[in-house]
């Protein structure tokens, strides 16, 4: 059963889309949650530049996993930072190191575009989502806080 | 010996043919044994010794046309020698765009004279002209001395792998370096 890691591509869409709504479950969002289908095609693929990035995981011809992203263009490194959005792998797919997959490829992908950083937030309650980025050598920042100024 | 800078002018780097077969299989298997017999048993090392540096696997090595050898040559004695692979051959990514150091390794004798340095420069030249976007490799976590070299040539770790010396497993750190 090989697992590809690739770029995602507008074909993608409905099946990044519905990993989204299951993250968005998953945290608990889904309330707020107002993304559909053609949004992904136009704010991912049809945009340029785009909304997002977005990397895939396809096992059987079937996507098992998805990862969003955007860049930070600028930091006081003066170098460009990558702001992880959503990580999240088909439960069907799971135990097959498709998101550690994942997030080596996004690590490829921020060198070679001279990034200083990923950063991403962690739900609170999600252990065994702190165990897997923990164990990938990533750590909690616990200098900053998180601010939100809803609108 | 030599003074560093007499050493280092006088490096002459050439392509391997099928013709130096053999050296190529004795500078193999001697760097190798320099540089992991202190951490390994003497079993495994043997295994990995016959099997890995076997004539037939380093002759089918040599003609894959993409891989390439090159010998460091100094005094007209081999002191140490660079793998590189392309596309396909890549033992992983398989990257069109990019290109992986298989292998750098220099005689013991000859360490701290900056051989290391040619060849990896030498990898760094055969990205550019085939205009990839980064090199990377695959080095054991316990070769602190390679890690370090690649980490101060600009090196940044990606991933790690295990893999099966003899029956010993080992992890092996990747890195990767933007061109």
């Amino acid at each position: 059963m090989e697992i590809i890691i690739r770029k995602a591509e507008e074909k993608d869409s409905e099946k990044i889309w519905t990993l989204m709504r299951d993250l968005a479950v998953f945290e608990k969002y889904i309330d707020w949650f107002a993304i559909t289908p053609e949004i992904v095609v136009k704010s991912g693929f049809q945009k340029n530049p785009p909304d997002f990035y977005c990397i895939v995981a396809e096992q059987n011809n079937e996507i098992a996993g998805m990862l969003v992203y955007y860049f930070l263009p600028y930091t006081a490194q003066n170098r460009p930072a990558i702001y992880l959005k959503e990580l999240f792998v088909d439960p069907n797919f799971r135990g097959n190191q498709i998101g550690e997959k994942l997030m080596v490829e996004l690590k490829k992908e921020a060198v070679l575009n001279n990034c200083t950083q990923i950063k991403w937030t962690v739900a609170p309650w999600n252990e065994l989502g702190k165990k897997f980025y923990e164990k990938l050598g990533a750590n909690e920042n616990k200098d900053w806080l998180n601010y939100e100024w809803n609108l | 010996m030599e003074s560093l800078k007499e050493i280092m002018e006088r490096i002459d780097l050439i392509k391997v043919t099928e013709q130096e077969i053999s050296l190529l299989q004795h500078i193999s298997k001697q760097t190798f044994l320099e540089t992991f017999s202190d951490s390994n048993s003497e079993e495994n090392m043997k295994k990995y010794l016959e099997e890995g540096f076997s004539v037939e696997k380093l002759t089918a090595e040599l003609n894959n046309p993409d891989s390439e050898f090159y010998f460091a040559l100094f005094n007209k004695e081999v002191i140490g020698y660079l793998k590189v692979n392309f596309g396909i051959s890549q033992t992983e990514l398989k990257d069109d765009k990019a290109l992986e150091i298989e292998r750098i390794y220099v005689l013991h004798e000859f360490h701290g004279k900056k051989v290391g340095q040619i060849l990896f420069e030498k990898a760094l030249n055969l990205a550019k002209d085939k205009n990839c976007d980064y090199v990377w490799l695959g080095v054991w976590e316990e070769n602190q001395r390679a890690i370090s070299f690649y980490k101060k040539n600009g090196f940044i770790e990606f991933d790690k792998h295990i893999f099966k010396l003899g029956d010993d497993e080992q992890t092996d750190i990747m890195m990767m370096k933007k061109l």
